[in-house]
C-alpha cells in the first residue's frame, strides 16, 4: 500500500471490491447474457489465489497433479476493470468467481448474525479448490477443511443445452458454490450438525444450503427484472430464479435444473422421506412458499393499481417491473436474514425441522416484535402447508412456537459487555461496510470510520485453547492464527466463566453433572432491528457426549450427544435455554422423558438409515460398526444426487 | 393321503434357484421354477445344476416340463442358468417377468438401457482402472485391493444385460411360452395364469409408482452416477484447460508469492482418493437399482401360501408394508424365500417381527464369505430367534429342525400340506 502524508487530502481505501461472475452458470449466461457484478469486502491482505483472511482459493487439480496459476486481484489491470471477464476457458476467472460468490455468501451470514464468521481452523483459512478432481461432484470436506469442486464432461447422449462432452465446471455455478460454502459455514456454527442423529439433521444441512443459494439469486437485480418481464408478476413461474444449478442438471441428462425451490407442488413431509436432499427440498419449499406469500401480499396493491396481472408479461411497464423486482429482492434478503439469524437460537446438537421453525420465530420476534412484513406468519403457514410440525408445542400460534423463556430462578451469568465493547463496535463497523445500501442505512449509526478489524471468533476449537500449541500441519499463513488468538484472548475468560457456570448449574441447564461439559462457543451478538432498536446479547453453547462402546455399537459408530444453547441478555439474565438433554438420573421428569425419546429416535433412525443404505451389505467387518459415521460425510452424501 | 406341495432349493452357490411342485387336477404335476442363476458356484457347477433340474422335472415320456418359469429380475445370480441351450427343449407354458423386462414398454426400456449402460461402464472401469482417472484404483497396489476390486468387478458384471439367458427366456424356448410382464403396488393382485389353473398366484411388486421407478433408474434419480463413470479415459481428456494453463508443482513452487497455495502430498492424496471412493458406491447403487426391479410373488396353493419376495429392496418393501391385504396374505405363509441371500436391505425387521408367522419355514440361498455382511447375522438370528425353521443352502443340516425332508449339500426340500 502506498502512503500519502496525513495533511494531503488522501483517497480512502475503498471498502468494497467489485468482481464479475456468472449470475447463475455459463449455460444460463449464454441465453440471457446475464453476467453479474458483486461487491465484496476489499480485504486488505488479499494475496494471489485469491487468498484472503477467511477463505483461500487453491487451484490444484488432484486428478492430474497440476496447479493452475492463481489470479492476483490486486493487479492494476484487473482493478481497473473490476476483475476478469467471465470465461470458461480461463481458470483464473474460475478462481475469481469462486472467491466472489463464497465471500458474498459469507457476508450474508456476517450481516444476519451481527458478527464476522471466522472460518480459520488451526490457523488455516477455509480452502476452496475450484478444480479439485474429475467428477460430477462438489462437497465440503470437514477434515480437509476445504470445499472441493469437480469438473466433468456433459452427457454424451443427452447434454441438454451443453455440447456433448463439453467440460462442465461445478465451480462456475453460483448455486453450487453458495451451497457448499453454506455447508462449511453451518459446520462452523454448529459442528455437531454433521452427525445424523435424527432424520432431519443432514436434510437440514442440505435444505438450508439450498435456501441460501436460492435467495441469493434475488440479489442479482437485473436477472430478477428480466425474469419478471419474461414470466410476469407471479414469481412461482420464475424458473430462472427458482431453479438450482441449471447447467449441472442439464449436463447430467435430467433435462432440468438440479432442484427447484418450490419442489413438487403437493410435496409434504413424511416419515419415509429420508434421503437428505429429498427431505431437504421440503424445507426449501416451506420457506419459499412463505417467501411467495409475503411477496404476493406486498405487491398485490401495485399489481392491482397497474392492472399488471392481466397483461402479457412483456407489456408490463418497465417501471412496474423495476418496483416488483426491487420488492422481490428486498423480501428475499429479509427472508434470508431471518433464516440465518435462527442459528443463534438453535440447539447445539440433534436439530429437527421444528427446532429451526421455533428458532426462526423466536429470533425474529426478539428483534422485531411487530412482524411488519408479515414474514413470521408466512413462515409458520409455509411450514404448516408442508406438514412440518415442531414437537411438543401446543399450537402453531406464534406465542407457542417461541422457545419457552428460561427458568427465572437461574442465577445470572456474569459478563461485562463493556469489556467486549471494542470487539462489538469493530464487528459492527465490519458488517456495516459489507452491507447493501438498505442495511447500511439501518446501521450507519454504529459504523466507525476505521476499518481495522477484530473479528469475533464464532466457535473456538479445543486446540485454540491449548496454550502454545503448535499445529501439525504447516499453517498457510500466520495472520489468521494471530487474529484468532487475539479474539480468543478477549473471549477466553468468558468461555471459562461459561464453563464454570454450566458446571455449577448443570442440572438446571438440562446437563448431566457427571459428564464432561464442553463449551462450544460464546459470542456477543449485536443487532439493529428494523425500527432502529439496538440489541446486544450473548449467545453460548455447551455440549456433552456419551461415546461408550455400547452407545457407539447401537448407533452405528456415532456417539449420543446432548447440549444446551443459552441466550443471555445484557445483564446476564438467561433469556432462553434451548436444550437437548442426555439421559441422566439428574433430570427433571419432563427433560428425562425428552432425553429418552431422543435416544430412541436416534436408535430407530440408525435402523431406518441402515435399511435404506445399500452399501451396508457390502461393508467390511471393520467398517460395518462405523456405518453411520461413514454416512455422515458430504463426500459420500453428495454424489447420490 | 393329504396332497403335498414340494419346495426345493438347489444349492447353486451364490444365486437363487427354487422349484415348486404340486399335484394339479387329474394326474398332472404342476411345476414352477423361480430363478436359475449363480455367480459363484457351489458344490455343483451351474451346468450340472441345470442338468439336475431337467432330470428332476421329467414326465413319464422322458421330456422335461415346467409349467411356469419365473425370472424375478435380470441379475446373473438369478438367471445365468437360463443361458444353457438345453432350455430350448423344455416344455414351458408361461414365463413371468417383472414389468421392467417388457420390450414394448418405453419406461421399461429406458430403465433397462440406463442400467445396462451403467453396468457396462462400471465393468470396464473395474476391469481397467488405469484407463480411467488416475483417481481410480491402481492395479499395482497390493493384493487386498486387487481382491476387493475383483469383487466390485463381479458385482458390476452381475448387472450386465445377461443377454444369453434373457434371450432364451424371451424367445428361445421351443414350446413358445406366453410371456407375462407383471407389476404390483404392494396389494396382492391375482395373476391370470392359464398354466396354473388350480391355484392363486399373486404379484405384489415391482411397482410402477414414480418413486420406485426413480430408484430403478440411476441416471434419472441419481444424477451424479452416470457422470462418475463417463468417458474420460486419457490424461488429455482429464485436463479441462488448454496446455498453457496446467503447471507442474515444481514450476509452481518457483513463485515465492504463491507458496501459501501449495498443497501437501497427503492432502492431494486425500482428494484423489475421495474421488475414487465413489466407484464402489455407484456399483452398489446399480446393484440395488436392479434388485429394485424384483418380482414379488405369493402362491396360494390349497390352504398353503408360499412367499417369494425376490431381491426386493426397501422402497418396494415399504410400499407393501403399508398394505393390510398383503399382510393378511403373508401372515398365512407356510414358506418364505429369504430375499437377496440374507442381506439386510432385503428383509425389513418389521417383517420378521410382525408379519411372518412362527409356523412359517424359510430357505435362504447364500454362500458365506462372498461378502462380509451377507448373510446378515443379526437377521439370521432374528429369524431363528422367532422360532422359524430356516435352512440355508451352504450350511449343514440342523437336526433339531423337523420341516426339511431333504437337506444335503446339493439341495434342501420341504413339503407343505395343501
Amino acid at each position: 500500500m502506498f502512503k500519502i502524508s496525513a495533511n494531503v487530502s488522501s483517497l480512502d481505501r475503498p471498502k468494497r471490491r467489485p468482481l464479475k461472475i456468472y449470475a447463475a452458470d455459463p449455460m444460463i449466461g449464454r441465453n440471457l447474457g446475464n453476467r453479474a457484478r458483486v461487491d465484496i469486502e476489499n480485504e486488505e491482505s488479499l494475496r494471489p489465489g485469491p487468498s484472503g483472511e477467511r477463505i483461500s482459493v487453491v487451484d490444484f487439480n488432484a486428478s492430474t497433479g497440476k496447479y493452475y496459476p492463481p489470479v492476483d486481484l490486486n493487479d492494476p489491470h484487473l482493478l481497473m476493470q473490476g476483475g476478469l471477464e467471465p470465461s470458461e476457458s480461463d481458470p483464473r476467472f474460475h478462481q475469481q468467481m469462486v472467491y466472489a460468490v463464497a465471500m458474498r455468501t459469507l457476508e450474508n451470514f456476517d450481516k444476519a448474525l451481527g458478527r464476522k464468521i471466522y472460518l480459520s481452523k488451526r490457523g488455516m483459512p477455509l480452502r476452496l479448490f475450484p478444480h479439485a478432481f474429475y467428477g460430477a461432484n462438489a462437497y465440503f470436506d470437514e477434515s480437509l477443511h476445504a470445499v472441493v469442486f469437480g469438473y466433468f464432461r456433459a452427457d454424451q447422449a443427452a447434454p441438454g443445452e451443453n455440447l456433448p462432452n463439453q467440460s462442465v465446471f461445478t465451480c462456475l455455478s453460483h448455486d453450487i458454490i453458495a451451497h457448499e460454502m453454506t455447508h462449511a459455514i453451518v459446520n462452523r456454527l454448529r459442528r455437531n450438525f454433521l452427525e445424523p442423529s435424527n432424520v432431519d439433521v443432514l436434510a437440514f444441512h442440505e435444505g438450508f444450503s439450498d435456501i441460501v443459494a436460492l435467495f441469493q439469486h434475488f440479489s442479482f437485480i437485473d436477472v430478477v427484472r428480466a425474469q419478471i418481464q419474461k414470466t410476469g408478476w407471479d414469481l412461482r413461474k420464475a424458473s430462472d430464479l427458482l431453479g438450482l444449478a441449471p447447467q449441472f442438471g442439464h449436463a447430467t441428462a435430467t433435462g432440468r435444473a438440479l432442484r427447484s425451490a418450490l419442489g413438487e407442488a403437493k410435496l409434504q413431509l413424511r416419515d419415509d422421506i429420508i434421503e437428505p436432499h429429498e427431505r431437504g427440498a421440503i424445507l426449501v419449499a416451506a420457506v419459499f412458499d412463505a417467501f411467495m406469500m409475503v411477496y404476493e401480499r406486498r405487491t398485490a396493491d401495485l399489481v392491482r393499481l397497474t392492472g399488471s396481472q392481466n397483461l402479457e408479461p412483456r407489456s408490463i411497464h418497465p417501471d412496474v417491473v423495476n418496483r416488483l423486482a426491487g420488492e422481490a429482492a428486498r423480501i428475499a434478503q429479509s427472508m434470508l436474514t431471518m433464516c440465518i439469524r435462527a442459528f443463534d437460537y438453535m440447539p447445539p446438537v440433534d436439530v429437527c425441522y421444528g427446532d429451526f421453525l421455533r428458532a426462526m420465530v423466536t429470533a425474529d420476534r426478539e428483534l422485531s416484535p411487530e412482524d411488519e412484513l408479515g414474514q413470521r406468519a408466512a413462515v409458520i403457514e409455509g411450514f404448516r402447508q408442508r406438514r412440518i410440525y415442531p414437537e411438543g408445542v401446543q399450537s402453531l400460534a406464534e406465542e407457542s412456537l417461541v422457545w419457552d423463556p428460561a427458568d427465572n430462578s437461574l442465577p445470572p451469568l456474569r459478563w461485562k459487555a463493556n469489556e467486549l465493547l471494542d470487539l462489538i463496535v469493530d464487528a459492527a463497523s465490519q458488517i456495516s461496510s459489507s452491507s447493501t445500501p438498505s442495511q447500511k442505512e439501518q446501521m450507519h449509526l454504529y459504523s466507525k470510520g476505521s476499518s481495522s478489524s477484530s473479528p469475533l471468533a464464532d466457535q473456538f476449537y479445543e486446540e485454540d485453547f491449548e496454550e502454545g500449541s503448535t499445529s501439525t500441519s504447516t499453517p498457510l499463513r500466520q495472520d489468521p492464527r494471530s487474529r484468532g488468538r487475539a479474539v480468543n484472548k478477549a473471549l477466553g475468560p468468558l468461555a471459562r466463566e461459561l464453563h464454570d457456570y454450566a458446571r455449577k448449574n448443570a442440572e438446571r441447564l438440562d446437563l448431566d453433572p457427571d459428564t464432561k461439559i464442553r463449551p462450544l462457543g460464546v459470542h456477543p451478538v449485536f443487532r439493529v432491528a428494523p425500527n432502529g432498536r439496538l440489541s446486544i446479547e450473548l449467545v453460548a453453547q455447551v455440549d456433552q457426549v456419551r461415546n461408550d462402546d455400547a452407545t457407539l455399537a447401537q448407533c452405528g459408530g456415532l456417539p449420543l450427544r446432548g447440549g444446551t444453547t443459552l441466550v443471555i441478555d445484557f445483564n446476564g439474565r438467561i433469556k432462553y435455554m434451548i436444550s437437548k438433554p442426555l439421559p441422566s438420573a439428574h433430570l427433571s421428569q419432563a427433560s428425562a422423558r425428552e432425553a429418552t425419546a431422543r435416544l430412541n429416535k436416534q436408535l430407530s433412525f440408525t435402523k431406518l438409515a441402515d435399511a435404506n443404505d445399500p452399501m451396508v451389505s457390502y461393508l467390511t467387518a471393520e467398517d460395518y460398526p462405523k456405518r453411520a459415521k461413514l454416512r455422515a460425510s458430504f463426500a459420500n452424501l453428495h454424489f447420490t444426487r | 393321503m393329504a396332497k403335498e406341495i414340494l419346495v426345493r432349493m438347489y444349492n447353486v452357490g451364490f444365486g437363487d434357484c427354487f422349484l415348486i411342485e404340486y399335484p394339479g387336477t387329474g394326474d398332472v404335476t404342476r411345476r414352477i421354477l423361480v430363478d436359475c442363476g449363480s455367480i459363484a458356484a457351489g458344490p455343483l457347477t451351474m451346468t450340472d445344476v441345470v442338468e439336475q433340474i431337467l432330470a428332476d422335472t421329467q414326465d413319464e415320456n422322458g421330456l422335461s416340463h415346467i409349467d411356469v418359469l419365473v425370472c424375478t429380475h435380470r441379475h446373473a445370480d438369478h438367471v445365468s442358468g437360463f443361458g444353457n441351450p438345453k432350455w430350448k427343449q423344455v416344455k414351458v407354458k408361461e414365463v413371468w417377468f417383472p414389468w421392467t423386462e417388457d420390450p414394448d414398454d418405453p419406461d421399461a426400456t429406458e430403465i433397462r438401457e440406463s442400467q445396462a449402460g451403467l453396468a457396462l461402464a462400471l465393468v470396464n472401469r473395474w476391469a481397467n482402472p488405469e484407463s480411467s482417472s488416475p483417481g481410480g484404483i491402481n492395479p499395482e497396489d497390493s493384493t487386498p485391493l486387487g481382491a476387493e476390486q475383483a469383487q466390485w468387478h463381479a458385482m458390476a458384471l452381475n448387472a450386465l444385460t445377461n443377454q444369453k439367458a434373457m434371450t432364451m427366456l424371451h424367445e428361445g424356448i421351443a414350446s413358445r411360452p406366453k410371456a407375462f410382464f407383471l407389476s404390483g403396488n404392494g396389494d396382492p393382485k391375482r395373476i391370470k395364469s392359464e398354466a396354473l389353473p388350480e391355484i392363486n398366484a399373486f404379484v405384489l411388486g415391482p411397482s410402477k409408482s414414480p418413486e420406485v421407478i426413480r430408484d430403478m433408474n440411476p441416471p434419472a434419480g441419481k444424477t451424479f452416477l452416470r457422470q462418475q463413470i463417463s468417458s474420460a479415459n486419457t490424461m488429455e481428456h482429464l485436463e479441462p484447460f488448454s496446455e498453457d494453463w496446467p503447471m507442474d508443482p515444481s514450476r509452481f513452487a518457483e513463485h515465492a508469492d504463491w507458496n501459501h497455495l501449495m498443497v501437501s502430498d497427503a492432502h492431494a492424496k486425500r482428494i484423489e482418493q475421495a474421488a475414487s471412493a465413489w466407484d464402489p458406491a455407484v456399483t452398489v447403487a446399480l446393484e440395488q437399482a436392479v434388485n429394485g426391479t424384483s418380482l414379488i410373488l405369493a402362491f396360494e396353493i390349497g390352504d398353503a401360501v408360499l412367499f417369494f419376495p425376490g431381491d426386493a429392496q426397501w422402497g418396494t418393501w415399504n410400499e407393501m408394508l403399508q398394505k393390510p391385504k398383503a399382510r393378511a396374505l403373508i401372515e398365512r405363509a407356510g414358506f418364505w424365500k429369504v430375499g437377496h441371500h440374507g442381506s439386510h436391505n432385503a428383509t425389513p425387521q418389521e417383517f420378521v417381527q410382525d408379519w411372518v408367522s412362527r409356523q412359517c419355514c424359510a430357505m435362504m440361498s447364500t454362500k458365506k464369505g462372498k461378502w462380509a455382511s451377507i448373510p446378515r447375522i443379526p437377521l439370521v438370528d432374528a429369524i431363528k430367534g422367532k422360532g422359524i425353521e430356516m435352512a440355508s443352502s451352504d450350511s449343514r443340516k440342523n437336526s433339531d429342525y423337523k420341516r426339511f425332508s431333504v437337506w444335503n449339500k446339493q439341495r434342501v426340500e420341504t413339503r407343505l400340506e395343501m
